[in-house]
């Protein structure tokens, strides 16, 4: 299970948001449909027996470290897309379905902070 | 920091021309709970078509069946993403990973709507049926059609299509709204063949009595007569093949169709005493006490030291007017609207350079 059980949805969708613009290389044509890496989130423990923990780090390179949450969402939001038709057109349908409904987004509302190498030297 | 706690998904960004278009909508809780209730409905996005038939972007709304939302575009400077777990085939073993899928560039806001009621709407939109015949140039259309171009919920048109009498003419696909004088005229030939017959109108009318009330009479379509009882009564009947006129309700709607009808369009006023008098007697025996003044409070005005009366226009019915020149307040939103998505502008430069 790679999302802690808060962000759990049935779909798996989640919401990430992240202060800023993330710029990301334009990848050669060769590998188009490759997902481009930008770095390793690190969920709290799933530890029930300790208080909730909420943050959430996100690393990126050997020296980068954002730090973020897990925030409750105010209202929860639906992820909504086009529904696919069955028979016709895969984006011709008029209606629309809810993907997922969500209630927390994982939130890096931060700067980056530079973090030591550490064992990696 | 241990090795063990950096244990976690790779996130990754899927390269732009594989994303997936997802669009974002804040549910409020009142939403949410229709939504995940057993028996979720569908929901409908409407508008209403402009002047020129474009469709007005403000006038976009989101409804239940029975309740609106109107939608707002909010965008913030935040990058947002639409994530869902994944594994990378790259390593081995296969690496858990959190893959960006898509970015939403917006979220849709919901409040409830605060336009125009569905009266204005269906009055603006609807050919007028008067004791002449139909007026009004407006172009026909049926009743499926008018509810598919307001900007209200089914539910919230439905009511005041009952409340206003309209009505198909048989044989017909195209929907017109009784003016009222139209209204007491076949309320005052229904209930005179009520009386002759001997049927109270203050009790439950049975589906015969019905038919015989709305049909032997000639002058007026039978599907008049019976919207305009529809309009009187109460919700929702308790038998099927019953309806119940609300004394109340029908006391209203005759007394106010019988004031605009002496006194609108710039007639003389009327005198307040023989105002009540013609309006009790267009009531049944058991209802004339209902003819007060006081139960049209809003829609008449005081004169000569409250001796007259002359209608005025409903709040209600003033937005027939607002409803029409909806161009102008649209306008008005869109630039609020401009001013909050700077950062879009921004992000726009950003990427040039």
């Amino acid at each position: 299970m790679a999302l802690p059980q808060t962000l759990g949805t049935p779909s798996g969708l989640a919401i990430l948001e992240i202060q800023g613009t993330m710029n990301t290389p334009s990848s050669p044509a060769s590998d188009k449909r490759q997902a481009h890496p930008i770095g390793k989130i690190v969920f709290p423990p799933n530890d029930p027996t300790k208080p909730v923990d909420k943050r959430v780090y996100m690393y990126v390179g050997k020296h980068q470290r954002l730090t973020g949450e897990l925030k409750k969402l105010a209202n929860p939001i639906a992820i909504i897309q086009r529904k696919k038709d069955g028979v016709g057109g895969a984006e011709g349908s008029d209606e629309l379905e809810i993907a997922e409904i969500v209630h927390y987004k994982i939130l890096f509302a931060h700067r980056p902070e530079p973090v030591g190498g550490g064992g990696d030297e | 920091m241990s090795t063990e706690d950096e244990s976690g998904p790779e996130f990754r960004m899927v390269p732009e021309e594989s994303q997936q278009h997802f669009r974002l909508l804040e549910l409020p809780a009142d939403l949410l709970n229709v939504l995940t209730s057993v028996d979720a409905p569908t929901l409908k996005l409407k508008s209403q078509e402009g002047p020129s038939g474009n469709v007005l972007e403000s006038q976009i709304v989101l409804c239940t069946p029975d309740k609106t939302y109107a939608l707002r575009q909010v965008s913030t400077s935040n990058s947002v993403y639409v994530v869902r777990p994944g594994t990378s085939s790259n390593s081995s073993p296969d690496q858990p990973t959190l893959d960006a899928i898509a970015q939403p560039q917006s979220t849709l806001e919901l409040q409830p709507a605060k336009g125009a009621s569905a009266a204005s709407y269906i009055k603006a939109a609807l050919p007028t049926y008067t004791p002449t015949g139909h007026t009004g140039s407006t172009t026909k259309v049926s009743k499926q059609q008018l509810f598919a171009n307001i900007p209200l919920s089914d539910g919230e048109c439905e009511q005041v299509w009952t409340d206003l009498a309209c009505f198909e003419p048989e044989g017909e696909s195209y929907a017109i709204v009784p003016s009222d004088s139209v209204k007491l005229q076949a309320w005052e030939a229904m209930f005179a063949t009520a009386t002759a017959m001997g049927v109270d109108m203050t009790h439950s009318l049975h589906e015969t009595s019905q038919r015989e009330i709305t049909t032997s009479e000639t002058e007026w379509p039978e599907e008049l007569s019976r919207a305009l009882l529809r309009s009187m009564t109460a919700m929702p009947p308790s038998l099927p093949n019953e309806i119940q006129l609300d004394g109340d309700k029908s006391a209203q709607m005759l007394g106010r169709a019988l004031l605009k009808d002496l006194t609108g369009s710039g007639q003389q006023p009327v005198s307040i005493m023989s105002f009540e008098t013609k309006w009790a007697d267009l009531l049944p025996e058991r209802w004339r006490g209902k003819a007060d003044i006081k139960l049209l409070e809003g829609t008449y005005k005081e004169q000569h030291g409250g001796e007259t009366l002359t209608f005025i226009e409903s709040e209600v019915s003033k937005e027939v007017a607002a409803a029409s020149s909806a161009a102008a307040p649209a306008e008005a939103k869109s630039t609020l609207g401009a001013k909050r998505k700077w950062h879009e502008k921004f992000r726009a430069s950003m990427k040039i350079a």
